[in-house]
């Protein structure tokens, strides 16, 4: 089987919940978006965890593999995760988004919204500039301008 | 972004929240936070914000421990009575995290040392014990466009809000001046359940450790007004009002001033402290 490339390595198998998802966490965070971290864990808690903790966080297992009493991980990580509040409701987007985008995305035409973002209502002109941020509380409203 | 082995185990529990990650860490690592005062409100929000990481945490306080003040004040304990707050404090922040950087000012805060203390510093935090000095910090942190984090306590009430300058209401906004001396409580009526002033100094850090995340929304136009009895927390709308003689779009006070100070007494002093 051809391997991917391999731009990372961490080994947890001295570590133990939650340093073991932090570590990999951290290293994560200094790759970049498709690159492939190894990690070499420990089974039970170690197994059990971490790889669903990376999922969660956007990230995508690609290889899994048993060595004797260790494991062999192979991470993809995923696009940066954008943690957002949309009308009140969590919400995670792979990317960050410019308000643009964002309407388009949920298929509504920027005439037609008003966006309340963080307690501050956008001007239309905007809604090109402005970049949507993990964290961002958005308010997509209908302004009801039938055409 | 490098963390220590004992780094990620100290910050582990944040770390691996979505919003803070190594990131977030690094920004609470970096944070320049002063905490005006040692007592009720300080105490709490200088322990935490010191255990999770802020990197410098500036403490301001002129005045010693007494046994009084250790039904609320957190930091200090029965054998520090006598000793000057800011050592106290001191010594129990650098105990509970040797990473951080805690710079003490044994010294009131004044018209004349004010501009030059929170200029060293990101954001402020009200643990003032008197109207005078928090209002004279309110008005200087929206003369030097510095975040301060307003917190109040008395009795079984509390109150804070968040302090954007630009952005929401400042405290004169909402309370235009100090109280005269002839309505601030007698001693008999400055009691405070030392409780209250752990949840409101706990509100408080927890806005400072947003700001530095740059998280969620802050209590911007919003404040809360804490009633421990009935347990319950009411949000008031606050709005910033362009007749505000600091904030407003043609202020009147343009400089800080304690002229107020002089005439403080004893009691007025220890409230909200």
């Amino acid at each position: 089987m051809g391997e991917s490339k391999i731009n990372a390595m961490l080994d947890i198998t001295p570590d133990i919940c939650p340093v073991t998802f932090v570590k990999t966490k951290l290293k994560l965070e200094q790759l970049h978006k498709g690159d492939i971290l190894e990690v070499i864990l420990n089974g039970g808690e170690a197994i059990k965890n971490v790889p669903r903790s990376v999922k969660g966080e956007g990230h995508k297992i690609v290889m899994m593999e048993k060595i004797g009493e260790k494991y062999r991980l192979l991470i993809e990580k995923g696009g940066y995760a954008v943690n957002i509040k949309l009308n009140g409701e969590k919400e995670l987007l792979d990317k960050e988004y410019t308000v643009n985008e964002l309407i388009r995305e949920y298929e509504l035409s920027p005439d037609m919204v008003t966006i309340n973002l963080n307690g501050t209502v956008l001007l239309r002109e905007t809604f090109d500039n402005i970049i949507i941020k993990s964290g961002d509380s958005v308010d997509l409203l209908f302004s009801g301008k039938d055409k | 972004m490098d963390f220590s082995e004992e780094q990620i185990i100290r910050y582990s529990r944040q770390i691996v929240l979505p919003e803070v990650g190594g990131i977030g860490q690094k920004r609470i690592n970096e944070g320049r936070v002063l905490i005006i005062g040692t007592g009720g409100l300080g105490s709490p929000a200088a322990y935490y914000l010191v255990a999770a990481g802020v990197g410098t945490i500036g403490i301001i306080d002129y005045d010693v421990v007494d046994l009084s003040n250790l039904q609320r004040q957190i930091l200090h304990t029965t054998k520090d009575i006598g000793r000057l707050k800011v050592d106290s404090a001191k010594e129990k922040l650098i105990a509970l995290n040797p990473d951080c950087n805690i710079v003490s000012y044994h010294e009131r805060l004044t018209a004349q040392n004010i501009k030059e203390i929170i200029n060293d510093y990101d954001v402020i935090v009200d643990g003032a014990d008197n109207f005078a000095t928090r209002f004279m910090a309110n008005d200087a942190c929206v003369m030097a466009n510095k975040i301060f984090f307003h917190g109040g306590v008395l009795g079984f009430t509390g109150q804070t809000f968040t302090i954007v300058p630009g952005k929401g209401p400042c405290l004169r906004c909402v309370l235009r001046e100090p109280p005269p001396p002839v309505s601030v409580p007698t001693c008999s009526q400055t009691g405070v359940l030392g409780v209250l002033a752990g949840t409101i100094g706990l509100i408080q850090a927890t806005e400072v450790l947003k700001y530095l995340l740059g998280k969620g929304d802050l209590l911007v136009g919003r404040l809360i007004a804490y009633d421990a009895l009935d347990m319950r927390f009411r949000e008031i709308r606050v709005k910033k009002d362009p007749d505000c003689p600091v904030c407003g779009d043609n202020p009147t006070i343009t400089g800080p001033d304690d002229y107020e100070l002089a005439g403080i007494c004893r009691t007025e002093k220890e409230r909200g402290s």
